[in-house]
């Protein structure tokens, strides 16, 4: 009877571990990329991808990593020396806010003459989910991306083209090929024939280039001066059909899937690839001063009117209506994700009302932090509602806007997405020769003199705009004054203090997140929005933890902290 | 009488004889190579490579310093066509003598500079006992020991062997026993010589005081005159909590890598000394008689300067520190906490003014590189060119990584070069038309050297690993590996 007893234990044990998902035991989360209902995920260290399958149908483990054929281990799919990028066909079905990816995934290296060629599913037994064959190029790959195209079935991915430059001493070239579909493409077969140039980019090196539909490539290259071009070319021939332009050189560049553009009722669909983002490089400057996320329009190669600016119409000039790059402090943009359609919790300085955002762009910067942005309109997605002034009198001081308690003083109405720094508006009464009173001069500490007034006037100062808000009017001036009444003495002032509260939506996670690592050093984002996966989220891959973290949106406040409530860490 | 004397002589001969013979490192072989450092011999010659063997497991009595004739071991040609299997080279050589000197245990990354008379000095940081700051000068193969242990107020003397340079060699910690125990420079881990001649020295363990309290962080630097070889009180610099780990001398500043300490939650990644004596905010004035400072927490009247790069860059620690050839690029082997593997950068920032007060040095790019990035070496290409950054990264079978800075992005990576390598010394030399570098690599685990040429500094992905000198170590260091006839499979 004990024996039996023990057997049946042993029993329940062996099910228990069968049940448990095993640890992909990730080395180098460099990059990671999903396809369907699974993200490939670089374990660089190990020359592998892991494979987290987003959709296990149960509830106890909403997301596994795939097992090997040994159940208790985490499938290794083996690739090419220390794999640091990953990338999938890309097709943007027309009417879908999602993109099909797959079937295959590449995986290189800008220091390797490889790619890996990756069948991304699992559809045969033997040769799904394992390299099929290698490419070996001309000299590392310091670019790639890839196009899908229409599928003959909705529900499987159809591989299309295959992009990617290599570097070398003095130029750039850039290849593109068409493989069999997976089933035929035999395991370790030559395909270096299939290869075909495109063009040579004579003295600079692509550095980054993404699939547009219709059979265009978005790239950026980077000459040794640090100056660069983005273009958009032909797939094929290599022509150039529209420079990009960016305000400078870019070093990363992406697109979005097809989003619908609500805005006050007005309704505006924005095809796959209508606009192409990218990062500027702050090597241009040498700090992230000049760097930032912007976009431009694919087909006219011009930058992006802003939501706001776009709705003033052409009477603005067009320079006002330039959606601003979209800027991110001191730190570093290390990747970003796009998302169409997102519900979303308004934080505060968004309208309340609204549940959805057209598109949202997740970004992770290299002090630790995650960003969110209004994609769509080409703003900042707040948490506050412009800027705020305080100003000091002989008689005290009140803030603008509140109860001044009876102190006399000029009202103060600001615009939100001006005074991008902290700055002190001066307001003194000039003493004139005879000892009378003359105009009141308006100074800024950051703009010096600005203008003259006196009692009972408005004083303007026009200002610029960092970011144009939902209800951006450049012709609506940065501060407006409307002094009292009653007049200053000789040398008296009024002074104000202006402090820019830009508060964008920025998340840090708690640094503990994941038993082991530090989720202090964000990478890879993929933002996730339809409903295939459950609640919408967005990954983050944390290279510091190598583990990827699951945030859904539903948990999504500013907080210096985002603790482990709601989040989940899949390692 | 004379069989007294004759008994005497005996006697004498007996107590001379009874000190045990030294166990030293075989001199025809590295142990636990670390530091390394390439000289030119002449037009058309390979050059001499010197080598630190660490000693780390203390198998031997010192570790030492083994001076290598490149001309005589057989090297390749420089620059052969790729295809070639890497020559594995046994025979260093080297017989002992002149061409091996002892040093304390632990040696690591040295700094050099060559005298008006072409003598090589090079100065080896130890974190044996005493914490010794060695020098040794070389004339070609031939290395001899310089004293710099003056830190008692007068000579010590030679001591019986002239070729034990870490019995000679200065502490860096003499200071512990007294008083506050401060200041003191534990765990040396690297030096650098500026173009002044003045010796910097790292100091990997910040010092508490009182010692053992845990208490009073402070990390204290050396700085040595190269024409005043001790080290005394006011040769110590606090550069305030956290840790560093290596240093690179800028034509202003010094800068030092912030290594972790258990006791510091985002130490500082790079802090900076002004190399100029005038202090500056932040700086503590001498004291007003010329004598010792009275205070130790401010850098002894020298500048320091915290760009505070750990706010835009998230990392837990720095190790090889580089400054490009034109010095307005700081490289740095950025690397996440310890059980995060896989995840370690090289760090790109931008110096603004590297003569300025504030040099503004901001983040630039970060460049994932192969776990245990250690030493980051920078070689010019020409005035107004970009440079190329080695990296040594020591994870595995070890790595060198080729960052190329006008192209932005890693341009090479080899594979192989030994499990943890360490530290690089460049040869810079013609190859035809080009230019190119003949780059050696010690693998510290492994005891051998890697031989990497760069025919052509213009196509660094076709570096390739063209030899490996010495013998493997690892039949001695590893009861699991079977070798036949101290050669390991």
């Amino acid at each position: 009877m004990k024996r039996l007893a023990a057997l049946l234990a042993l029993g329940l044990v062996a099910c228990q571990q069968a049940a448990t998902s095993p640890s992909a035991q990730i080395v180098g989360l460099r990059d990671m990329v999903r396809v369907g209902e699974f993200l490939f995920i670089t374990s660089a260290e190990r020359d592998e991808l892991r494979v987290l399958d987003l959709v296990t149908g149960d509830t106890a483990s909403p997301r596994r990593f795939v097992r090997a054929p040994n159940p208790i281990q985490a499938l290794s799919i083996p690739v090419i020396r220390r794999p640091t990028v990953v990338t999938a066909d890309v097709y943007y079905p027309p009417g879908s806010k999602t993109e099909l990816a797959g079937p295959y995934v590449y995986a290189t290296d800008p220091a390797v003459a490889q790619i890996s060629i990756v069948w991304a599913e699992n559809s045969d037994k033997v040769r799904g989910y394992t390299e099929l064959t290698r490419l070996n190029t001309i000299g590392p790959v310091s670019a790639i991306a890839a196009a899908g195209r229409a599928p003959a079935d909705p529900a499987r991915p159809e591989h299309g083209t295959l992009y990617f430059a290599t570097s070398g001493e003095t130029s750039s070239t850039l290849f593109r090929v068409v493989l069999p579909q997976p089933a035929d493409l035999k395991t370790g077969q030559r395909i270096e024939p299939l290869v075909a140039p495109i063009a040579t980019r004579a003295g600079e090196t692509v550095i980054d280039m993404v699939a547009l539909p219709n059979d265009r490539l978005a790239i950026t290259t980077r000459k040794a001066s640090g100056a660069g071009v983005a273009e958009v070319i032909d797939g094929t021939t290599g022509r150039t059909i529209v420079p990009l332009q960016f305000p400078g050189p870019v070093r990363m560049l992406y697109t979005h899937p097809e989003f619908d553009l609500d805005d006050r009722g007005f309704l505006e669909t924005f095809a796959a690839g209508t606009r192409v983002y990218g990062v500027l490089d702050e090597a241009a400057c040498g700090s992230s001063a000049c760097g930032g996320l912007v976009a431009v329009d694919a087909a006219t190669g011009q930058r992006s009117l802003s939501r706001a600016g776009e709705r003033l119409g052409p009477s603005v000039p067009l320079a006002q209506r330039i959606a601003p790059v979209l800027t991110f402090g001191d730190s570093l943009v290390q990747s970003v994700s796009f998302a169409s359609n997102m519900p979303i919790v308004p934080p505060a300085g968004e309208p309340q009302d609204e549940v959805e955002l057209s598109m949202i762009a997740v970004v992770s910067l290299s002090n630790g932090r995650v960003t969110l942005v209004r994609a769509a309109e080409l703003r900042p997605l707040l948490t506050t509602t412009g800027p705020l002034a305080v100003v000091a009198t002989d008689a005290g001081f009140y803030v603008a806007g509140e109860n001044d308690a009876g102190i006399v003083g000029p009202e103060v109405s600001l615009r939100n997405g001006t005074f991008p720094a902290d700055d002190v508006v001066t307001v003194r009464a000039e003493a004139l020769p005879d000892g009378g009173t003359g105009a009141y001069v308006v100074t800024s500490a950051l703009s010096g003199d600005i203008g003259r007034t006196g009692p009972d006037q408005q004083f303007t100062f026009a200002g610029s705009y960092y970011f144009h808000s939902g209800d951006y009017d450049p012709r609506v001036p940065a501060l407006t004054l409307s002094m009292p009444k009653q007049a200053m003495a000789p040398g008296e002032q009024y002074q104000i203090s202006i402090s820019p509260n830009y508060l964008p939506l920025e998340l840090t996670l708690s640094q503990t997140l994941c038993a082991a690592g530090f989720t202090s050093l964000p990478g890879t984002m993929v933002a996730v929005s339809d409903r295939a996966i459950g609640t919408p989220v967005y990954f983050v891959g944390y290279p510091s933890a190598n583990a990827v973290v699951e945030v859904p949106y539903s948990v999504v406040r500013r907080a210096s902290l985002l603790e482990a409530g709601g989040l989940l860490c899949w390692r | 009488m004379r069989h007294v004397l004759f008994l005497l002589a005996v006697c004498l001969a007996a107590t001379t004889c009874s000190g045990k013979k030294k166990n030293l490192p075989p001199p025809e072989r590295f142990y636990f190579p670390s530091g390394i450092h390439h000289a030119d011999k002449g037009p058309g010659s390979e050059g001499v490579l010197y080598v630190v063997n660490a000693n780390f497991d203390r198998r031997y009595d010192t570790g030492t310093m083994t001076a290598v004739d490149l001309d005589a071991v057989g090297l390749p040609p420089f620059g052969q066509p790729a295809g070639s299997a890497p020559v594995s080279i046994m025979n260093l050589a080297v017989d002992g003598g002149p061409m091996v000197v002892e040093l304390a245990n632990f040696g690591g990354d040295l700094g050099t500079t060559t005298l008006p008379d072409g003598t090589v000095r090079m100065f080896v940081p130890s974190r044996a006992e005493g914490q010794k700051l060695m020098v040794v000068d070389a004339r070609g193969t031939n290395l001899s020991c310089v004293q710099t242990l003056w830190a008692d107020g007068g000579s010590r003397g030679m001591p019986l062997d002239e070729r034990d340079c870490g019995e000679v060699g200065a502490s860096l910690v003499e200071y512990e026993r007294f008083g506050t125990g401060i200041p003191r420079a534990d765990s040396p881990l690297s030096a650098t010589v500026d173009s002044d001649g003045v010796v910097w020295v790292t100091s990997g363990k910040q010092s508490d005081t009182p010692r053992f309290s845990l208490m009073g962080f402070n990390d204290f630097i050396v700085r040595m005159r190269g024409d005043d070889l001790r080290v005394g009180f006011d040769n110590f610099i606090g550069l305030g909590v956290g840790s560093t780990h290596a240093v690179a001398a800028g034509r202003r500043w010094v800068y030092f890598s912030g290594r972790f300490p258990t006791s510091v939650v985002n130490p500082p990644l790079v802090r900076l000394v002004d190399r100029l004596l005038s202090p500056r905010d932040g700086g503590t004035e001498p004291a007003a008689d010329g004598g010792a400072p009275t205070a130790l927490d401010g850098g002894f009247g020298f500048a320091i300067f915290n760009p505070v790069l750990e706010r835009e860059i998230n990392l837990a620690e720095a190790r090889g520190i580089a400054l490009s050839s034109d010095e307005h690029r700081l490289y740095l082997a950025g690397r996440q906490s310890t059980g995060a593997m896989g995840s370690d950068l090289l760090v790109v920032a931008k110096i603004a003014n590297p003569l300025a007060d504030d040099p503004g040095i901001t983040l630039l790019r970060t460049v994932p590189v192969p776990a245990e990035p250690l030493m980051v070496k920078v070689v010019p290409r020409g005035v107004g060119r970009g440079d190329l950054v080695f990296i040594a990264c020591g994870f595995g079978f070890g790595s060198l990584v080729i960052y190329d800075d006008e192209r932005g992005d890693r341009a090479a990576q080899l594979d192989g070069v030994g499990p943890q390598a360490s530290s690089i010394a460049v040869d810079v030399r013609q190859n035809g038309a080009f230019t190119g570098a003949r780059v050696y690599v010690t693998a510290f685990t492994d005891g051998r050297v890697s031989v990497i040429d760069v025919p052509n500094l213009d196509q660094p992905e076709d570096a390739r690993i063209v030899a490996s000198l010495g013998v493997s170590q690892v039949c001695l260091t590893r009861r699991d590996v079977i070798c036949d006839g101290g050669v390991p499979p």
